[in-house]
C-alpha cells in the first residue's frame, strides 16, 4: 500500500507520511516498552523500584536473580519445564509423523474419517478433559509425576501437528517409495529412511508452535502438580507471586528468567518462529 | 508395493500410537465430563445421580456464573471490537515497502511468544497502584483524579484485563491480515491505481472485500480464543474483587478445584465446550462466502 502512495507523491516526505512513521513508531514502543521496564528494573533494589520506577539503576543487584534461581526454585522449575516441554515435543514428533505417514501414504478405508477425528480435536477446549483426567491421574497416582503433564501436551498437539505434516507428506512423490520397495525395503524402512527425513521443514514448524504452548502451557500444570520440587515454570511463578508478595523485584528477575529463552531464540529465528505460529490458525 | 501399503499391521503399528494417546486423554474425558455433569460429586460425598440439577442451578441460580458468563462475552466482544480492525490496519501499514517493515512486524509479534503468566504478572506491576508506572504517568502529568485501584477496583477490572489481552494479541492477528493481504495479486492494486482510487477506497473496496474468507477464520479464532481464556485472569485477578473478572474457564477452575464440587464443574465445562462448538458453526455460517475469484 504505502509503495503505491509514495509512487504517486514523488520523491519528497510528505507531512501524511511523517505522522505515519511517528504513529508506527509510538505503537511499536507501547509493545516494547513494558519488557524493557521489566529488564531494567529486575536489577534494582525494592526501595529503587518504589523511588523511581522509570530510571536506570547504577548499581544493578543480580542478587535478585540469585534468589529467584535458588531460594525460589525457579531454576528447579526451569529444568522442570525445559524436561516436559522437549520430551512432550519429542513424542509428538515421532506419534505425530507415524500418524501422518499411515493416513497419506498407506492405503485403507478408514485414514478419511480417522483424520477428521483428529481434526475435531482443534475445537475442544482443555477444560471440558480437566475433572475427568485429574480424577484418572489422582486414581492411578499420576499426579505429581511429568508423565501428568507429558501426556495431555502430546495428546491436545496432536491434531495440529497431523494435520499439517498430512498436508505435507501428500506432496512427495510417490516414485521415491517405489524404488526402495524394489531395492528390497519394507514400509518401516521407507518411513524411516524416506518420509520422515523429507518432512523436516513440516516438523520444524510443528515444533516451534508445539514448543512455545508447551513451555508456557498454565492450566494442566497448576492442576496436575502440586510438588514444589516437581512445578514447571508458569506454575512456580504464580506460586512465587504469594510467596514474594513484598519482595517486587525477585519477582521481576523470575519473570525474565522465564522470558528470556524466548526472547533469545526470536531474535535469531524470528521470522521462522511468526511463520509455524500463524500456519495452524490459517491453515485449519 | 500396494500390499505392502495395505498391510493390516503396518497400518495398525503407525496410527495406533497417536490414536490411543488423542482418544484416551482428549475423547473420551469428553464423555466422562458429560457424564458426571449430571451427578453431585464433591470430595467428600460419594456420586449422586441428579439428572439435570446442575445445570439449573448455573442457569437460574447461580449469579457467580451468569457473571462469568457475561464477562467472557464482554471479553469476546470487545477483542474482536479492538483487535480486528487494528490488527487490519497495522497489516496494512505494514504490507507495503515500508522503512523498518521487519522491525515492525518483528515487534508487534513479540508479546505471542512470552507465556501469558510471565505477562500477567508483568501488567500487575505496571497497573500496581503504589509504584506501577501508569498511575506514576498521570501523577507525573497532573492528572491525579484518573489514578485507580486498576485491578482491585470493581469498575476498572475487566477494561483493564481487556487492554492487556488486546496489546498481547494484536501482532497475531495483525500477522495474519498481513499474509492475506500480501496474498492480493499486484496486478490488481495497480489497475486500480492506474483508475486513480485513493487509498480509503482501494481498502473498501478491494482489500477488505479479498480479506473476507480471512476476517471470518480470525473471528472464529478469536471467539473461541476468548472463551478459553484463563491465564492472564488468573494470574492478574483470579477472578476478583469480588467475582467482577470471572470469566467461564476461571469460574470452571474454581468451582472444580477450589470447592472441589466436580459434577458442578464439569457441568460448567460442558457449557463451554457447547458454547465453542455453536459459536465456531454459527461464524463459519455468517461467513461462508462464495469462494474468491482473481
Amino acid at each position: 500500500m504505502k509503495d503505491v502512495s509514495r509512487k504517486e507523491e514523488g520523491k519528497k516526505p510528505r507531512i501524511g507520511s511523517v505522522i505515519f512513521y511517528i504513529i508506527m513508531i509510538a505503537s511499536s514502543i507501547t509493545c516494547l516498552y513494558p519488557l524493557v521496564w521489566l529488564i531494567l528494573n529486575s536489577f534494582k533494589t525494592n526501595s529503587e523500584l518504589f523511588n523511581d520506577p522509570w530510571g536506570i539503576t547504577l548499581n544493578p543487584v543480580f542478587e535478585n536473580y540469585k534468589t529467584a534461581w535458588v531460594a525460589g526454585k525457579i531454576g528447579i522449575s526451569f529444568f522442570n519445564s525445559a524436561f516436559v516441554a522437549v520430551t512432550s515435543l519429542f513424542i509428538t514428533i515421532i506419534v505425530a509423523s507415524m500418524a501422518a505417514f499411515a493416513i497419506t501414504r498407506l492405503k485403507w478405508k478408514l485414514s478419511g474419517t480417522v483424520l477428521g477425528l483428529f481434526l475435531l480435536g482443534v475445537m475442544i477446549p482443555i477444560h471440558s478433559t480437566l475433572i475427568p483426567l485429574f480424577s484418572l491421574f489422582t486414581r492411578i497416582n499420576l499426579t505429581n509425576s511429568y508423565l501428568a503433564l507429558i501426556l495431555p501436551y502430546v495428546a491436545f498437539a496432536l491434531p495440529t501437528s497431523i494435520f499439517i505434516l498430512s498436508g505435507f507428506m501428500r506432496t512427495i512423490p510417490n516414485e521415491i517409495e517405489e524404488a526402495v520397495i524394489i531395492d528390497g525395503g519394507n514400509m518401516s524402512k521407507i518411513f524411516w529412511k524416506i518420509i520422515f527425513p523429507l518432512s523436516k521443514s513440516a516438523i520444524a514448524t510443528i515444533s516451534i508452535f508445539n514448543f512455545v504452548s508447551m513451555w508456557n502451557e498454565l492450566m494442566f500444570a497448576l492442576i496436575f502438580m502440586s510438588d514444589p520440587n516437581k512445578l514447571t515454570l508458569p506454575v512456580s511463578l504464580t506460586r512465587f507471586k504469594g510467596q514474594y508478595s513484598t519482595n517486587w523485584t525477585v519477582q521481576l528477575a523470575a519473570i525474565v528468567i522465564m522470558v528470556i529463552p524466548s526472547i533469545t531464540a526470536y531474535l535469531f529465528l524470528s521470522d521462522r518462529i511468526i511463520e509455524s505460529m500463524t500456519i495452524g490458525a490459517i491453515k485449519g | 508395493m500396494e500390499t505392502m501399503q495395505r498391510n493390516k499391521k503396518t497400518i495398525l503399528s503407525f496410527i495406533l500410537p497417536a490414536l490411543v494417546i488423542y482418544i484416551g486423554i482428549v475423547i473420551i474425558p469428553i464423555f466422562n465430563t458429560v457424564y458426571y455433569s449430571f451427578f453431585r460429586w464433591n470430595i467428600l460425598d460419594t456420586q449422586k445421580f441428579t439428572g439435570l440439577n446442575n445445570y439449573i442451578n448455573l442457569f437460574a441460580k447461580d449469579t457467580i456464573f451468569i457473571k462469568s458468563m457475561k464477562n467472557t462475552f464482554l471479553l469476546m466482544f470487545w477483542s474482536l471490537v479492538i483487535e480486528t480492525p487494528l490488527a487490519i490496519l497495522l497489516a496494512i501499514a505494514i504490507s507495503g515497502k515500508i522503512k523498518g517493515k521487519r522491525y515492525f512486524k518483528t515487534v508487534f509479534f513479540l508479546p505471542n511468544i512470552l507465556s501469558s503468566v510471565a505477562i500477567g504478572l508483568l501488567w500487575s506491576f505496571i497497573y500496581n497502584p503504589e509504584f506501577g508506572i501508569i498511575n506514576r504517568l498521570l501523577s507525573a502529568v497532573g492528572l491525579n483524579s484518573l489514578t485507580r485501584l486498576w485491578l482491585a477496583s470493581e469498575s476498572t477490572v475487566m477494561g483493564s484485563v481487556i487492554a492487556v489481552i488486546c496489546w498481547q494479541f494484536v501482532g497475531y492477528h495483525m500477522i495474519i491480515y498481513l499474509a492475506a493481504i500480501e496474498n492480493i495479486p499486484a496486478e490488481l492494486k495497480e489497475a486500480a491505481l492506474i483508475d486513480g482510487v485513493t487509498q480509503g477506497k482501494m481498502i473498501r473496496y478491494i482489500i477488505l472485500p479479498l480479506i473476507k474468507p480471512i476476517i471470518g477464520i480470525d473471528t472464529v479464532l478469536m471467539a473461541t480464543g476468548s472463551l478459553r481464556f484463563f491465564d492472564l485472569i488468573y494470574v492478574m485477578t483470579n477472578g476478583g474483587p469480588n467475582h467482577a473478572s470471572e470469566v467461564m474457564a476461571s469460574f470452571m477452575y474454581y468451582k472444580s478445584f477450589r470447592d472441589y464440587q466436580y459434577g458442578y464443574g464439569s457441568a460448567v465445562s460442558v457449557v463451554l465446550l457447547v458454547l465453542c462448538l455453536l459459536v465456531t458453526f454459527i461464524l463459519n455460517r455468517v461467513f461462508k462466502s462464495e469462494e474468491i475469484q482473481y
